[in-house]
């Protein structure tokens, strides 16, 4: 019984802040607040009216883009090799991939500062594709070693039993065998990077910003009911590409053992 | 004239194969001749180097050292997808997310031979009874069917030899039984060479044209059903296909076809095969194996060896009885007539013999 309030209550709790700020986005009146005066789209407006806005939304939609492209490409080198090669050390390899989950984001921040600086890299866009790269290989790399586990290792020997090349196998069998792992790493490292704010606030410099990053100082500096718009619209945008995910490929990938 | 090469049936020739995994022999110095068309099983208990030699066969594994032929020419070196060799395998590995028609397909277009490939599908489906199921996915049909799917993929390329690695061994009984007799058919409708492993032997026994026995990464004994069930050659041989008794003792007499052995424990003084089938001279220990079927049951005094019924377990045509006596405990099957004499009693006093043709001698 008591367990259960618990749950309930967690349940309940948890997205309360979205529903607030979902809520606020829709006011009429020219400052943040809840509950809300008057209903209106006129944040929205001006959010998707404002050359600014749409600029550091694109960014953020491209770095999401490579980024997870990149991460799903490397993670699935990663995976192929430990499970496919039994490469030696592989347990100790999957646990160095994961430490950017356990290490404290502020720690990274300060590290990839240091790292990014002497690349030159440092507030370029090439820079937070390196630093999303790094925050999203853990997420990216965990379905597809689930789905080459799962995947029978005799289906590229039944290939080459067949007469396909090494190419051929690998373009026809292997990656299409892994496709439900690759997909749900793709779209998990895009929301991961797209909504990253904290180690990227580190690395951003004038010239390029991110969407989460820009609504974070703005909260800074005005309260601004346009931030509630762009944060309801970063919540629509993420919670429907989990609902596609679910819908079609499920996210057991994450509470599995392996 | 061409001259008749006497090696131009042999499709396959293994010469001493030896495959090694951190210094332990998988495979043991092994020689086998397979001819063209015939339905080879490579029979033994799980770890005994017959998945090994078959994924030598197919390429997936390097033979350490040794040659291994096909039509002649030495493949030891080539790359799986430049031999031309069919392969079943286990869990069947069917491409989960082609359908059964792309499956099937996969062979010809890989090779690029897409002429005809339409009617190369079809036929090889319905050569597995799988007309329409084309559209099917892999995931929609029952085992049997993916079987077939599995054959039907391998078959359409037209190898010469397809290797069968445990195709079977997830199946029920009955399907397994109904498999069985259909693969034996394919391979006869098509005159593929068969290699086919198993560790089961009455499936070995009812499929194969000759059976390679293999123990401890070594072939055993190499021949027919019937030689192999018959006069099995070692003591693992005759234990390992079908049930037997074995019995030890040793040669007193030795006169011309016949000799004379004395079982230990008993003092009993039996006929065995002796001259050019003799395995051992006067003095020497033997082993004799005698078939369960083979055995007679009789009153006491009535045959050599004096024995009492421990058990008995009817399963239906026969009866198959536990025996105690002094060369240690026997099996016997008879054949059960409803309506005619009661099955003995536990504990009953009877005596054991056999038909001297029946009798086996196995080097001890």
């Amino acid at each position: 019984m008591i367990t259960r309030l618990i749950a309930l209550s967690v349940l309940l709790i948890l997205p309360l802040p979205i529903v607030i700020v979902v809520l606020s986005s829709f006011t009429s009146a020219g400052y943040l607040s809840f509950p809300i005066h008057g209903v209106s789209l006129r944040w929205y407006g001006e959010f998707l009216g404002s050359a600014d806005w749409l600029r550091v939304l694109g960014v953020s939609a491209v770095l999401a883009l490579i980024g997870a492209f990149v991460s799903t490409a490397a993670s699935f080198g990663a995976a192929w090799a430990v499970v496919r090669h039994r490469m030696r050390f592989g347990a100790t390899y999957e646990t160095i991939l994961l430490t950017p989950l356990i290490f404290p984001h502020a720690a990274i921040g300060v590290i990839m500062i240091v790292t990014l600086s002497s690349l030159g890299w440092l507030g370029t866009f090439t820079g937070l594709v390196l630093v999303h790269c790094i925050l999203t290989i853990p997420y990216a790399y965990r379905p597809i070693v689930a789905a080459l586990r799962k995947s029978d290792p005799a289906l590229e020997e039944a290939a080459a039993s067949l007469g396909a090349r090494p190419w051929r196998t690998f373009w026809t069998v292997s990656l299409p065998a892994a496709r439900p792992g690759l997909v749900t790493s793709f779209l998990f490292s895009f929301i991961i990077s797209f909504d990253e704010v904290t180690v990227t606030l580190f690395v951003v410099g004038p010239h390029v910003m991110t969407l989460p990053v820009q609504v974070f100082s703005e909260v800074l500096e005005s309260a601004s009911p346009v931030i509630a718009a762009v944060s309801a619209t970063l919540v629509l945008f993420t919670t429907a590409i989990v609902f596609v995910l679910d819908r079609f490929i499920g996210l057991q990938f994450f509470v599995e053992r392996d | 004239m061409p001259s008749h090469n006497p090696s131009s049936d042999l499709i396959l020739q293994i010469e001493a194969v030896t495959k090694t995994f951190d210094a332990n022999p998988a495979v043991d110095c092994v020689d086998l001749d397979v001819r063209r068309g015939e339905f080879v099983t490579l029979l033994g208990p799980s770890g005994c180097g017959k998945s090994t030699l078959l994924r030598m066969i197919a390429g997936f594994e390097t033979p350490t050292s040794g040659r291994i032929k096909i039509s002649g020419r030495d493949i030891s070196r080539l790359a799986p997808y430049d031999r031309e060799i069919g392969m079943v395998f286990q869990n069947l590995a069917l491409f989960p997310h082609m359908n059964v028609y792309d499956n099937v397909a996969f062979g010809l277009r890989a090779r690029n031979r897409t002429k005809g490939m339409d009617g190369k599908v079809r036929e090889m489906l319905s050569l597995v009874g799988l007309e329409g199921f084309e559209e099917r996915r892999t995931g929609q049909i029952s085992g049997g069917q993916r079987q077939r799917v599995a054959l039907a993929r391998s078959l359409v390329t037209s190898p010469e030899l397809l290797l069968l690695d445990e195709p079977l061994s997830a199946l029920d009984l009955k399907l397994r039984r109904q498999l069985q007799v259909e693969l034996k058919r394919i391979q006869q409708e098509t005159g593929i060479t068969f290699i086919f492993v198993t560790h089961d032997q009455e499936e070995a026994l009812s499929m194969s044209d000759r059976i390679a026995v293999m123990n401890a990464g070594r072939v055993e004994q190499f021949g027919t059903s019937v030689e192999t069930y018959h006069h099995p050659r070692t003591e693992f041989v005759a234990r390992f296909v079908g049930e037997t008794n074995l019995l030890k003792g040793v040669i007193v007499e030795s006169e011309g076809a016949n000799a004379l052995l004395e079982l230990s424990g008993t003092g009993a003084r039996v006929p065995v095969p002796g001259g050019a089938q003799s395995v051992a001279g006067q003095g020497g220990q033997v082993t004799i194996s005698i078939r369960p079927e083979h055995v007679n049951l009789g009153a006491p005094d009535e045959h050599l060896v004096p024995a009492r019924v421990r058990s008995h377990s009817f399963s239906g045509a026969t009866i198959t009885y536990t025996l105690d006596s002094d060369a240690g405990p026997l099996l016997a099957q008879v054949a059960f007539k409803a309506g005619g004499a009661h099955p003995l009693a536990v504990g009953e006093a009877v005596s054991v013999g056999w038909p001297q043709t029946s009798v086996t001698t196995i080097p001890a």
